[in-house]
């Protein structure tokens, strides 16, 4: 057990492979090696903390053959898996507009919490917190990002272009569009 | 903005609210309706690109959004080809969606516009001269023909001032001439990590690969040549891994060319990735040893030379 101490002075016993998920707090335990000394946090307070060590709370990232690498230990079948872990491949590629029951949860709770936990993942160096799956479509394991519409949605932006810009831009991304 | 100008701001939006309605068609030509309704747009979006600035994901710093932004991009191993079957199927990824994110707002878009690595893919699927330019000095990873049927050669022509940018090349060639004879293959490609070429079997080639990149690849670790057998003497060093496939039965190397080929790869570690579409092989494949001092592992997937 690793123990942590948040900016808000609370202290977390938490399992090693769990906060070995964070490259800077790898490097510190092997920096200092066995020790019973706290590991301080200063830029991550505990309400983020417990977010981003809990294993069942964190998104899936999706390596590029498909497979699922689950952020928490890879020996733990997470809980709340998201949906789309449950579907057949052709479900999943099947196309939708609807955002994820999981990713709903996930995402749309709280705004500033999702803030914090990217400044968090990286000060501490989680790079699957980074994963693009808060950006990617739920329905979609091997597509891109999710619509504009629905990601002005999830994060609380609107459309602020000019109607020439946004003719200006559908023209720039005239090739694209034939997809 | 001032205090007063900040009181002043809402006051003035009211007024303006309370002069539209008593508008009417005869105050105003067409032409003056429309310059000041196209004013007014401008002073909503600005508005509306304010009131974006505050929200939580946009106060990041540029740098960590780009770096999301970027793992939105679907990318492929940098040892190709894959396996066509099953999530293996690249070739129809449609992964031109991360462009969505340029239409999210202007904050997004101006990130986008300022992150060369972004633009760093270049797809012959793609607008690929504004990705080159758009990437700036970033290192190129480039796609030709790979997740389509075939490319223009002027695709070629705009890449062939950068070269040294070079990291990965995959090409595709499907019946064009004289491709591998293009500028782009004369000048050293020093950043070069991972090559790979295949071209339709045709007859001229006799199976051999021509000189390319003046057989500068210093930093070359992964090869896949589709179709070739033989290669100028002395190209490839320090390979970790290569992939050599769908080649002509008829100009196989010896067993004995290949192991001396072999021998020169001195930090080689294995043959996969699977090829696509025929078996890999080489010379007398089950007659050959493919031990060297270097050899740590084999796919099992990579066939049985």
């Amino acid at each position: 057990m690793v123990l942590l101490v948040t900016s808000d002075n609370e202290q977390f016993q938490t399992e090693k492979d769990i906060v070995e998920r964070s490259v800077l707090i790898k490097n510190m335990l092997e920096d200092v090696g066995e020790s019973d000394q706290p590991i301080p946090l200063p830029n991550v307070s505990s309400s983020v903390l417990k977010k981003v060590t809990q294993p069942s709370t964190g998104p899936t990232e999706i390596d590029v053959r498909g497979r699922y690498l689950s952020t928490a230990s890879t020996t733990v079948e997470s809980p709340s898996r998201p949906p789309i872990l449950e579907q057949s491949q052709d479900e999943t590629r099947k196309r939708t507009t609807d955002i994820s029951e999981w990713d709903q949860k996930f995402i749309t709770v709280d705004q500033e919490m999702l803030f914090e936990i990217i400044l968090a993942a990286n000060y501490l160096d989680i790079k699957s917190l980074l994963c693009r799956r808060w950006l990617q479509d739920g329905s979609q394991h091997d597509q891109g990002a999710r619509p504009p519409e629905e990601i002005r949605k999830l994060f609380n932006i609107v459309n602020d272009f000019t109607p020439e810009e946004e003719a200006q831009i559908k023209k720039e991304n005239e090739w694209a569009e034939d997809r | 903005m001032s205090p007063s100008q900040r009181h002043a701001f809402p006051a003035l939006v009211r007024k303006l609210l309370d002069s539209a309605k008593i508008l009417g068609p005869a105050d105003f030509n067409a032409s003056e309706l429309e310059t000041m309704d196209s004013a007014l747009q401008t002073v909503s979006a600005k508005l509306r690109g304010i009131r974006n600035s505050m929200q939580p994901i946009n106060r990041l710093p540029p740098e960590l959004l780009a770096y999301i932004f970027g793992e939105t991009q679907l990318r492929l191993p940098s040892f190709l080809p894959l396996p066509s079957a099953g999530f293996h199927d690249y070739e129809n990824w449609d992964w031109r969606e991360w462009l969505n994110l340029l239409e999210v707002c202007r904050h997004w878009r101006g990130v986008i516009a300022s992150s060369p690595e972004l633009w760093s893919n270049v797809c012959s699927l793609a607008d690929a001269p504004a990705f080159i330019r758009r990437s700036h000095g970033a290192e190129l990873v480039v796609y030709l023909g790979l997740r389509d049927s075939g490319f223009s050669p002027s695709l070629l022509k705009a890449l062939d001032s950068h070269t040294s940018r070079l990291r990965e090349f995959h090409m595709r060639a499907k019946g064009l001439g004289d491709i591998l004879e293009h500028q782009l293959f004369s000048s050293p490609a020093p950043r070069l990590n991972s090559l790979l070429i295949e071209v339709e079997a045709r007859e001229e080639l006799s199976g051999i690969l021509p000189p390319i990149f003046c057989g500068h690849m210093p930093k070359l670790r992964q090869l896949a040549l589709g179709y070739f057998t033989s290669w100028p003497k002395e190209y490839f060093h320090n390979l970790t891994s290569l992939c050599l496939y769908n080649q002509r039965s008829s100009s196989f190397p010896t067993t004995t060319e290949f192991l001396d080929f072999f021998r020169t790869l001195s930090s080689y570690r294995g043959t996969g990735p699977c090829p696509r579409r025929s078996h890999t092989t080489v010379g007398d494949r089950r007659g050959s040893s493919n031990r060297s001092p270097y050899f740590t592992e084999t796919s099992p997937e990579a066939g049985s030379w």
